[in-house]
This record gives C-alpha cells, structure tokens and sequence, in this order.
C-alpha cells in the first residue's frame, strides 16, 4: 500500500517537513517512510541558501554535490531544458541536456491520493499493533 | 467545468493557455506522480482492495476463503463510498436547497 502511494504521488507525497501532520501517519509504516523521507529531503530537493529545502520547479536542476537549483533554459535545437554547472567540481563549467529537475511536484488529487495511501498504510499497520497487543481471544467460528 | 468571469481561477487559467510550455520529464515511476487526473476516483478500487487484503490478512483465523471475503469486504467499501458520496450529493445539492427556498 506504502509502494503504490508512492507510485501514485511520487516521492513527493512522504515530506515530513511540508507535510508533518501526514507524515506521523506514514511514520507508523516504519524504517521505510523515514528513508523515503531522508531521500527525498537530502537527494531530490534543491537547497537554497535564504530559505532551505524545496522542492525543483520545473525550470531547475539540482546540482549534484551542493544540491543547489540552476536555472536550466530551453535548447533552441532540440526544445530540451539545458543546465550550465555552477561551483568548484570538475564538472563546474560544463552544460547538461536534458537537465530535467530531479523529481516532479505532485499536485492537486494526485497528491493527495498518494498521500493518503501512504498514511492508511501506516494506519493499517496501527490496527496490527493494537490487534497485536490488545487482542482478545476469539471464539472458533466467530467472523472476523 | 463552471468558470467565472474575472475570478482569480479564470485569471490563472487563461495565463496557463498564454505562458509557453515548460517541456516535462518522461515519466520516473516512484519520482513523479502518474497523470490519473481526470479518473482519480478510480483509485478507490485498489484502494478498497489494498486496504481489504490488509485487514482480512490480520483478522481471518484461517485463508481458506481469504480471497471471498477480500472481494466482499471490497465489494462494501466501494459500495459505501458510493452511497456516501451519493447521499452526500442529495443533502448538498437537494436537501439544503430545499430548506434555503423555504426559509423566511
């Protein structure tokens, strides 16, 4: 359930930052939603000196290692977005096409769908521990 | 869909039709989210389903008839769904207009 509401949103949808509130329902899944969410936060969003961690917009590319956005610009010739690397790696200098930002933001149902899978997962896995830990005896025959 | 002339949403929506396309990325299963837009409700049925797996898998003593009562218990929810949005629908759009002409 965990997999299809990523599948359905996109990393996008596990973000204990901009979503918390979702995010202690997701949590209850375990080890996996939080290395979803360590993913998402230090490998797919751009980091930007003034305010922090964002999400790409659509005209940006992270640059690997300083995880900084560019501001990529569409190639005339082939109408692909074009990145020219920034900074002080041997890559520093040189241009990427097709520079596409590292993940697309999810928006509208299908964010909130993939959200919501993911937190009923969790859920799921709540009623687990409580049947688990609260659970009575049931009388053979009893229906579930 | 209803627009409104000069409302904020009609704004935005005619300088989307005027702004040049931004290209988008192939689709990145996992990164990106799939473009389901127009048939989000049809999401409810793997979802009835995912969720009726889940909990029959817990619940049941035994899975001799574990896949008759996931397709049944899947069978309610979609069901319920349907007759809450339905009923949801009438008391909007029927019921508290009825009671609104009637007020004094």
């Amino acid at each position: 359930m965990f997999v299809s509401g990523l599948f359905i949103g996109g990393i996008d949808v596990v973000d204990r930052r901009e979503d918390f509130p979702w995010f202690v329902g997701q949590a209850l899944v375990g080890p996996i939603a939080f290395g979803v969410d360590w993913v998402h936060q230090n490998q797919y969003k751009v980091r930007v000196p003034a305010s922090g961690l964002r999400s790409a917009y659509p005209n940006e590319y992270r640059q690997p290692g300083t995880g900084l956005p560019v501001i990529t610009t569409l190639d005339p010739a082939t109408g692909l977005p074009v990145a020219r690397l920034t900074g002080t790696s041997p890559v520093a200098g040189s241009t990427l096409s097709p520079a596409w930002p590292p993940n697309v933001k999810s928006l509208g149902r299908m964010n909130e769908l993939g959200t919501l899978f993911c937190t009923i997962a969790g859920m799921l896995n709540l009623i687990c521990i409580v049947d688990a830990a609260f659970s009575r005896r049931r009388e053979q025959g009893e229906p579930a | 869909m209803i627009s409104f002339p000069g409302s904020i949403l009609t704004i935005a929506a005619q300088s989307a039709d005027k702004a040049p396309a931004w290209p988008m990325p192939p689709f990145r299963p996992f990164l990106d989210p799939i473009e389901l837009h127009q048939w989000w409700f049809l999401l409810l049925i793997p979802m009835a389903l995912l969720v009726s797996m889940t909990y029959k898998a817990v619940r049941l003593q035994t899975l001799e008839r574990y896949w008759r009562h996931v397709t049944l218990m899947s069978a309610q929810i979609i069901f319920g769904m349907i007759a809450l949005g339905a009923s949801t629908y009438l008391m909007v759009f029927w019921f508290a207009r009825f009671v609104a002409e009637r007020a004094p």
